[in-house]
């Protein structure tokens, strides 16, 4: 799979309602050329799935998805024996018991009962396909180690079934919060792209293209009042999302213009913390932050 | 066009980022994709191949401005260079006047190109620079910002502002202002750099601006702008640092099997114990007893690392605090979990009684005070961590008291923010501590600091 251009890109994911900044369409563009991951780190809440999903749908591929967790090993995320079925097939071998052993150790390891997981899926479907790990930074160190064979050379061995080799060379997003680094190992096979939150001028295009009926003064009062808000020091940034939620609620309840008792009134719709909320309020009641 | 790339690759790894060989070709396998000439794609490019941590960016985008630079670094007009260099008249008087007009109303109008055409003309104008010269862009940035006269240029850029009607939510001026000097101050910099870079070459540029990492910035002589890097990088590190603590400690201990659960699993499986199950190992935190000098010379340091390890309070089964200067005070209470940690340690410097004679640190007098108000502090599992420099001012030491606190505690780990090369220089008496701590350990940056807890604790 490759782009035509850059600017391609960029199209394509406006059509699939994801306004990409420059810098996000070029990093895409170049995964496919070079077919190397993207990693995506950034504060939650900057639509970091959202893009794999975006590219995934708009490519028309098969979205494989792995999400990580702590303790996720080789059977959850590559493949898996299916243990009930080879018991099975030797507790049925003693009816008819002139099989030999041999002849049923090769069957019980066989194609039969294997138990594909994300990773040996995306690997062997026949078509390209859009491999999104979620999360990785959940994973354990070990654990990690086991994405880089995938990662760098999309193959894998299964002992009893010798290397898988993929037939196509899916298109790979991890996507981290960054709550502790990953090994020079994983980012060196990477390409780097860091989701931060918008700026002001995209976070309003990003509501005006999501949510109807809405104005542009008050489109532009909530994206700079988002951004105020995320450089304040909170427990938890609104996240677009939040912000998309806020400009739905307000259209919901027909505010031409941002105010400040309505602000106060909806504060909870952005703010998830008893202790953010009540930092804020403080500093809208000392004027501090103000609206014409 | 490769011979630069090498040399900003080389560039980038004297200041600390670790960039591999493979890393370099798909750099240049991607560049190859795209349109070079197209500067913001390029710098993508670079920075989504070279350059995996956020904490390089800032660090990434200098360099990349030093090493290709926006404008061809063609040297500026020589005629226009000599008339401004001598020239304290009427006329250039006439022109400052006019260039800082031009840039009250580029401010106003938030037209980027414009405040760059104007920057370009003050630099022209006030830095005198020559060529070939060996002084530092420090020295023509801060030539052409005098003349410029920023608080005179933000001064009329407020009362603009005032003028104009607006809807939008209103910040606060002060913000308005920094946030209009910072602009300008970087403009008048990458621009002095953009004709230095023009005039010696990228490589020369990039060595004389020595850049750091924020991690690898000297915390006590760190400028207010490295601080505010140092501020934002310190959360994440301490969360990263709390996820590998946490998993250090589930990693070393054997985890036992569950018996009961395994045979209960093995139903399923007509007996046979196919998955074998195991109980969570228990985690063991430490405990921590925090004692750091906060006088002057070493007050910066001694919040960092507060700062740090409340943040991770979470990774210690326990943890108090003691400052002192010449007596000492403990300051556990001021970190509550509700509490904003920035606002604890303002609280901390205001309100601890950490002054009884003269205001210059008294370790012996100290210690000895810890010892007999704060000794049930210290128990058997206790870490002890000393943050200071060990300058006595010439006062008894008192390393009686440190030994007997050895007899009682885990381990001492003595934290010293000054270089080696000082220590036992004048009244530094860390030698004199130096046998009765588990370790002591120069800690003048943040990664000390780091690879101090992430080994150390």
């Amino acid at each position: 799979m490759r782009f035509d251009s850059i600017s391609k890109v960029e199209e394509l994911l406006k059509s699939q309602g994801y306004l990409p900044s420059k810098e996000i369409a070029t990093v895409v563009y170049l995964a496919a050329i070079l077919e190397k991951p993207v990693l995506i780190e950034g504060p939650a809440g900057t639509g970091k799935t959202e893009l794999a999903k975006s590219v995934a749908h708009m490519v028309t591929m098969e979205l494989i998805r792995l999400q990580c967790y702590e303790g996720l090993d080789e059977a959850k995320a590559l493949y898996e024996w299916n243990y009930r079925k080879q018991l099975l097939r030797i507790q049925a071998k003693d009816a008819d018991a002139k099989e030999q052993w041999n002849v049923l150790s090769e069957d019980i390891f066989s194609e039969e009962y294997l138990l594909e997981r994300p990773l040996l899926r995306a690997l062997r479907t026949p078509s390209q396909c859009v491999l999104l790990i979620d999360e990785v930074d959940r994973l354990e160190v070990e654990a990690e180690a086991l994405l880089l064979e995938v990662l760098s050379d999309f193959q894998v061995s299964i002992p009893e079934l010798g290397t898988v080799t993929s037939k196509q060379i899916p298109l790979v997003f991890l996507t981290s919060n960054g709550t502790r680094d990953l090994s020079e190992a994983l980012k060196r096979r990477c390409l780097y792209l860091f989701l931060d939150y918008p700026d002001v001028d995209r976070e309003r295009e990003i509501i005006e293209s999501k949510v109807s009926g809405l104005n542009d003064v008050l489109a532009d009062q909530i994206a700079k009042y988002v951004s105020k808000l995320r450089d304040m020091d909170l427990k938890k940034r609104p996240s677009i999302s939040e912000s998309l939620d806020w400009a739905m609620s307000l259209v919901e309840m027909g505010v031409g213009t941002l105010d400040r008792d309505t602000t106060m009134a909806t504060l909870n719709i952005l703010l998830k913390y008893r202790s953010d909320i009540d930092s804020v309020k403080s500093v809208l009641e000392s004027g501090r932050m103000v609206f014409d | 066009m490769n011979e630069e790339m090498l040399g900003f690759v080389e560039a980038l790894r004297e200041a600390n980022v670790k960039v591999s060989q493979s890393e370099v070709v798909d750099a240049l396998q991607s560049v190859g994709a795209i349109d070079i000439l197209d500067r913001d794609l390029f710098r993508c490019a670079l920075g989504a191949t070279l350059v995996k941590d956020i904490q390089y960016k800032k660090l990434f985008d200098r360099l990349f401005d030093v090493f290709f630079p926006a404008a061809p670094t063609r040297y500026y007009r020589q005629d226009q260079d000599q008339g401004a260099e001598i020239d304290e008249s009427d006329q250039s008087e006439q022109r400052a006047l006019e260039i800082r007009r031009q840039l009250v109303e580029a401010l106003l109008n938030e037209d980027q190109s414009a405040i760059r055409a104007a920057i370009k003309k003050a630099v022209t104008s006030f830095s005198g620079m020559e060529k070939g010269r060996p002084v530092g862009g420090v020295y023509y940035t801060y030539r052409t910002l005098r003349q410029l006269d920023l608080e005179d240029v933000v001064r009329s850029f407020l009362y603009g502002l005032a003028q104009k009607q607006q809807y939008e939510v209103v910040e606060r001026t002060s913000d308005r202002s920094d946030r209009a000097m910072r602009l300008i101050r970087s403009e008048v910099d990458s621009e002095v750099l953009r004709r230095l870079v023009g005039d010696r070459g990228s490589s020369a540029v990039a060595r004389t601006l020595a850049l750091r990492l924020p991690e690898d910035v000297d915390i006590v002589h760190a400028s207010r702008e490295e601080i505010e890097d140092l501020q934002r990088l310190m959360i994440p590190m301490a969360k990263k640092l709390a996820t590998r603590l946490a998993q250090r400690h589930l990693s070393t201990k054997e985890a036992t099997m569950d018996f009961r659960k395994t045979m209960r699993e093995a139903m399923s499986y007509g007996g046979t114990p196919a998955d074998l199950y195991f109980h969570k190992p228990k985690v063991s935190k430490p405990e921590i007893v925090l004692i750091s000098d906060i006088s002057g010379s070493v007050a910066s340091f001694a919040r960092f690392t507060m700062q740090l390890l409340y943040v991770m309070s979470g990774s210690f089964s326990k943890m108090r605090s003691f400052v002192f200067i010449d007596t000492i005070d403990e300051v556990t209470g001021y970190f509550k979990p509700e509490n904003d940690v920035n606002e604890s340690l303002r609280n901390i410097t205001t309100k601890a009684k950490v002054v009884g004679l003269d205001g210059h640190s008294d370790y012996g007098n100290s210690l000895d005070l810890f010892e007999k108000r704060y000794l049930d502090a210290v128990t058997k599992r206790t870490t002890l961590i000393i943050c200071g420099d060990a300058r006595s001012n010439y006062h008894p030491g008192r390393e009686d008291v440190l030994r007997r606190l050895k007899e009682r505690s885990r381990h001492i780990y003595w934290l010293n923010p000054e270089p080696k090369s000082y220590w036992n220089s004048g009244d530094s008496i860390i030698s004199t501590y130096r046998p009765y701590c588990d370790g002591v350990f120069e800690c003048r940056t943040l990664r000390q600091l780091e690879e101090f807890i992430s080994t150390g604790v």
